[in-house]
């Protein structure tokens, strides 16, 4: 009969691989806690060892890097227009011969440094 | 006798399993994280960033692998600063399909070079391979 069948089937299996469905169950929850691991920031926003001397973080032209950051980020309610750059930048005091030094110098620090294009990042962000 | 043992051992294990193991929420789970992932390759699929994006460079700020994998690749969630010359730089998220072979260029502070359409910056695309 096919039930007999089946049962005979079952120990079988059971004789081949007694700790089958253990290894399985162990695999699973092994599989898991790999999982929950690998979704942790593995690769998170990290304090880089500064090597910046503090200088980095000076004013450019009296623009800070947190008003270039906010001016940068505003860009984005006009479709990253930068002819409104100079606008955004008047709108805080910041005169277009200012605001274009401010751009160069912190442009050329952030390449120059990740530690400044993490801080930048962060205000940009809002989450500075 | 061994063969009811056996049978008892069986389906004891199975209620175990069948206890465990919500298989409407694991289908549910699995949906979810697939349309994710359709949606984060739908812009990359059409190669509009790869052939019509301006060329730049961007530091990478964060990485997050999201668990999936596709075509070997590790999806994972990439947060850039893209760094224009004479332009201020632009934070962008992407999810990308990182080579394994890739993976450390995705450790904060590396830069990599990228195309990226202006009118919609979350159309990025990274080229892993080049310097």
């Amino acid at each position: 009969m096919g039930l007999f069948k089946s049962i005979k089937d079952m120990k079988s299996m059971v004789s081949a691989a007694p700790g089958l469905l253990d290894q399985a169950n162990q695999m699973s929850a092994n599989a898991q806690a790999m999982q929950a691991n690998a979704q942790a920031p593995a690769y998170g926003p990290v304090t880089i060892p500064a090597p910046a001397a503090a200088d980095v973080f000076e004013p450019i032209a009296g623009v800070e890097l947190a008003t270039f950051a906010q001016i940068s980020a505003g860009l984005a309610q006009y479709g990253y227009d930068q002819t409104k750059a100079v606008g955004l930048a008047a709108a805080q005091g910041i005169d277009s011969t200012s605001w274009q030094a401010a751009l160069d110098g912190w442009n050329q620090r952030i390449v120059a440094n990740p530690v400044v294009a993490q801080r930048f990042n962060a205000l940009y962000t809002g989450r500075g | 006798m061994g063969i009811f043992k056996d049978y008892r051992s069986l389906s004891k294990q199975s209620r175990e399993i069948s206890a465990r193991t919500d298989v409407g929420a694991g289908l549910a789970t699995m949906q979810a994280k697939m349309e994710a992932l359709n949606n984060s390759m739908s812009k990359a699929a059409t190669g509009r960033a790869m052939i019509q994006g301006l060329g730049c460079r961007a530091s990478v700020i964060a990485a997050r692998p999201t668990g999936a994998m596709v075509n070997g690749g590790q999806v994972t969630a990439v947060e850039l600063l893209v760094l224009f010359p004479g332009r201020p730089p632009m934070s962008v998220n992407t999810t990308e399909i990182v080579p394994q072979m890739y993976l450390s260029r995705t450790v904060p502070g590396s830069s990599v070079p990228v195309r990226i359409m202006l009118e919609d910056p979350s159309d990025v695309y990274i080229d892993w391979a080049a310097a």
